[in-house]
């Protein structure tokens, strides 16, 4: 049973108006992963995405596209394919226990008329980790980017067409 | 402190939302931002933000892979 913590966790949920075997591609596929992780101008990387169980998924990030820096370092406690994803930065890939454990994650996937609901539950460790996390954080800045998340959806859809 | 290095922060901290300021002849006031001010404390709000953030370019990239795949 999952109890949610309202001072440490947060939950989310958006409809996307796509099938959900799309949203799992976009989530699951390394290239697709880095497209979409962390907002513009940042650049992610993904140096590990082994969907399963103890598989590790790990993540660099770089301002200027040319040097890359960790950003995270986690493992999937539990993959259903097409729907559901835990995974957790308390460990690292096989299960060794990290030493940054911040938060736990919920990621699923559920069919809806209009598309594919997508849900999040991250149950974070404490607020004492706040300030480390705060900075770490600081890549993923203030919520959206617009105009940036516009341009680089528009290369996509070039790119595409 | 210098002027111009001053001026730099001030610029910082407008530019991010947690002061407003105006001039009004050689004399600029600032203001805090309370509410930009209680959002920058709520570590759990910026947390939330971040996955609101990836939750919608998720969703932009999704609707960019579809057109993509009708394209084909």
């Amino acid at each position: 049973m999952r109890v949610m913590n309202p001072e440490l966790d947060l939950t989310m949920t958006r409809v996307i108006r796509a099938p959900r075997a799309l949203v799992w591609r976009a989530w699951s596929e390394p290239e697709s992963f880095a497209q979409w992780w962390v907002p513009a101008p940042a650049k992610c990387r993904v140096a590990a995405m082994e969907m399963r169980a103890g598989g590790a998924l790990v993540t660099e990030i770089s301002e200027d596209g040319r040097a890359f820096v960790p950003h995270m370092n986690a493992c999937f406690l539990h993959v259903t394919d097409g729907e559901r994803i835990v995974f957790t930065d308390t460990l690292t890939g096989g299960w060794r226990p990290s030493d940054q454990p911040f938060m736990t994650a919920i990621i699923s996937l559920a069919d809806r008329p209009e598309g594919t609901e997508y849900a999040a539950h991250v149950m974070h460790k404490s607020r004492a980790d706040r300030d480390r996390h705060v900075e770490l954080g600081f890549h993923d800045g203030w919520g959206t980017v617009a105009a940036q998340l516009a341009a680089l959806v528009e290369t996509q859809a070039r790119k595409g067409a | 402190m210098a002027l111009p290095s001053f001026m730099k922060h001030i610029r910082l901290l407008e530019g991010s939302g947690l002061i407003r300021t105006a001039k009004q002849g050689r004399v600029r006031t600032c203001e805090i931002d309370r509410r930009q001010l209680a959002a920058a404390e709520d570590w759990l709000a910026n947390q939330r933000a971040i996955w609101e953030g990836r939750a919608d370019r998720l969703a932009q990239y999704v609707a960019a892979l579809q057109e993509k795949e009708k394209s084909k």
